[in-house]
């Protein structure tokens, strides 16, 4: 092969005209000067391309989009259930606790501060799940819910710093639900309390000592101790 | 019409009429890539289907690290072929002009056609893998060389160093069979 820089970056991008549909004729047109050694080349290519330009037959075609179709509609019947929705209120809690402390409170204080992009994201969004429902009051679900709703918009930031975009449309979603349900707390008489913009998100905890046990669920899993209302 | 992106993550969300037109988007090419790469339609048929099953499987898992989904969906191929060549034994050599060429219906189009086929199907095989695997992600897949590179694991350069190759010794090939 050629080893002159500027006759391959020619043959790139006639090359490419090709594969788009142009002629060798229409290539060597603007490079005349390389057009005996691009020419046969080209030609090449363009045998190549036409060769390639071979259809399915029709029967399998339609086979296998109708298998195909029955395929996606067997999936789309029996989806991966989101996590615990399947469970009525009471089993969910019960059973999002038990999974979480047979977790380990490790594995849910390392969840803390994961990003939709981290394997323990999920472990996160269950403890807030669990945090949820075994908050009784709507003042206290209210406070709960500003501070997921910022770290929503914290893991949005961070998201987008690491260039992660195409996971910031869903987490905004998170965002937009989470807030949508502090509207219809306050709408309901869930008066905000005087902290709820300026109470700090907990920290993430940092990795737990061998010798610590898993946080009891009833003080609400990685979070402060909390008065009962 | 909604970007490949937004497609792939309401595939992922089980929404069939993304993953519909990721399919029929795909279909297509991925058959004459794998095609290209076995020359044997009734072989090809049942790995292009498999490719995209496998694709519905797994689709949960692709992430958007710098990859495309196109570069995904080949590799899935490839690992099909892969798999697929193991259980022959062999790099199987039916001739590929029993498959049909375009819906194209002149007859003597698609004789000139055939033969430039089989021609070019003996010649590509003589190519390294390396050659081969850019022709037929170029070629056949439609591909991008940024996509190829990523399909490949290998540097955009790299692959474009491995298509000018390809070609050049693709066109050596075929001069030695008309001189012969």
């Amino acid at each position: 092969m050629k080893a002159n820089p500027e006759f391959n970056r020619i043959l790139d991008e006639c090359l490419e005209g090709v594969l788009r549909g142009e002629t060798p004729a229409q290539c060597l047109q603007r490079f005349p000067a390389q057009a005996a050694e691009l020419g046969p080349l080209l030609t090449t290519a363009l045998a190549a391309r036409q060769a390639v330009s071979i259809q399915p037959r029709p029967e399998f075609r339609t086979r296998a989009r109708h298998q195909f179709q029955q395929a996606l509609q067997q999936t789309a019947t029996h989806p991966a259930r989101p996590f615990l929705n399947w469970l009525p209120g009471w089993a969910t809690a019960l059973a999002a606790v038990l999974i979480l402390v047979l977790a380990g409170g490790g594995t849910v204080a390392a969840a803390a501060g994961s990003l939709p992009d981290s394997p323990l994201y999920p472990v996160k969004l269950a403890a807030e799940q669990v945090r949820l429902k075994l908050t009784p009051s709507d003042l206290g679900k209210l406070e709960l819910y500003a501070r997921l709703a910022e770290a929503r918009a914290d893991e949005i930031a961070r998201l987008t710093e690491k260039g992660e975009f195409q996971l910031v449309a869903p987490t905004a979603r998170r965002l937009d639900e989470q807030l949508a349900v502090m509207v219809s707390l306050v709408s309901s008489g869930a008066a905000a309390p005087p902290s709820l913009m300026t109470a700090p998100y907990p920290h993430p905890a940092p990795p737990p000592q061998k010798s610590t046990p898993p946080t009891c669920p009833k003080t609400g899993v990685g979070g402060p101790p909390r008065e009962t209302p | 019409m909604p970007d490949e992106e937004s497609l792939v993550l309401r595939a992922q969300q089980r929404d069939e009429a993304a993953f519909s037109q990721l399919y029929e988007t795909y279909f297509d090419k991925i058959y004459r890539y794998v095609a290209l790469k076995i020359g044997d339609r009734v072989e090809a048929e049942d790995i292009t289907q498999q490719v995209f099953l496998k694709a519905l499987q797994s689709i949960s898992s692709f992430r958007w690290k710098g990859v495309p989904f196109s570069a995904w969906l080949f590799r899935i191929a490839h690992n099909q072929l892969v798999d697929w060549l193991r259980k022959q034994g062999q790099r199987t050599s039916v001739p590929i002009d029993d498959i049909p060429l375009t819906s194209d219906s002149d007859p003597q189009r698609a004789a000139e056609l055939s033969l430039d086929i089989e021609r070019l199907a003996v010649a590509t095989r003589q190519l390294t893998r390396a050659q081969q695997e850019v022709i037929s992600l170029r070629f056949a897949g439609e591909l991008s060389v940024a996509e190829v590179a990523q399909a490949m694991g290998k540097s955009p350069g790299a692959v474009k160093a491995l298509q000018h190759s390809a070609i050049a010794n693709l066109r050596k090939r075929l001069i030695t069979e008309v001189g012969a």
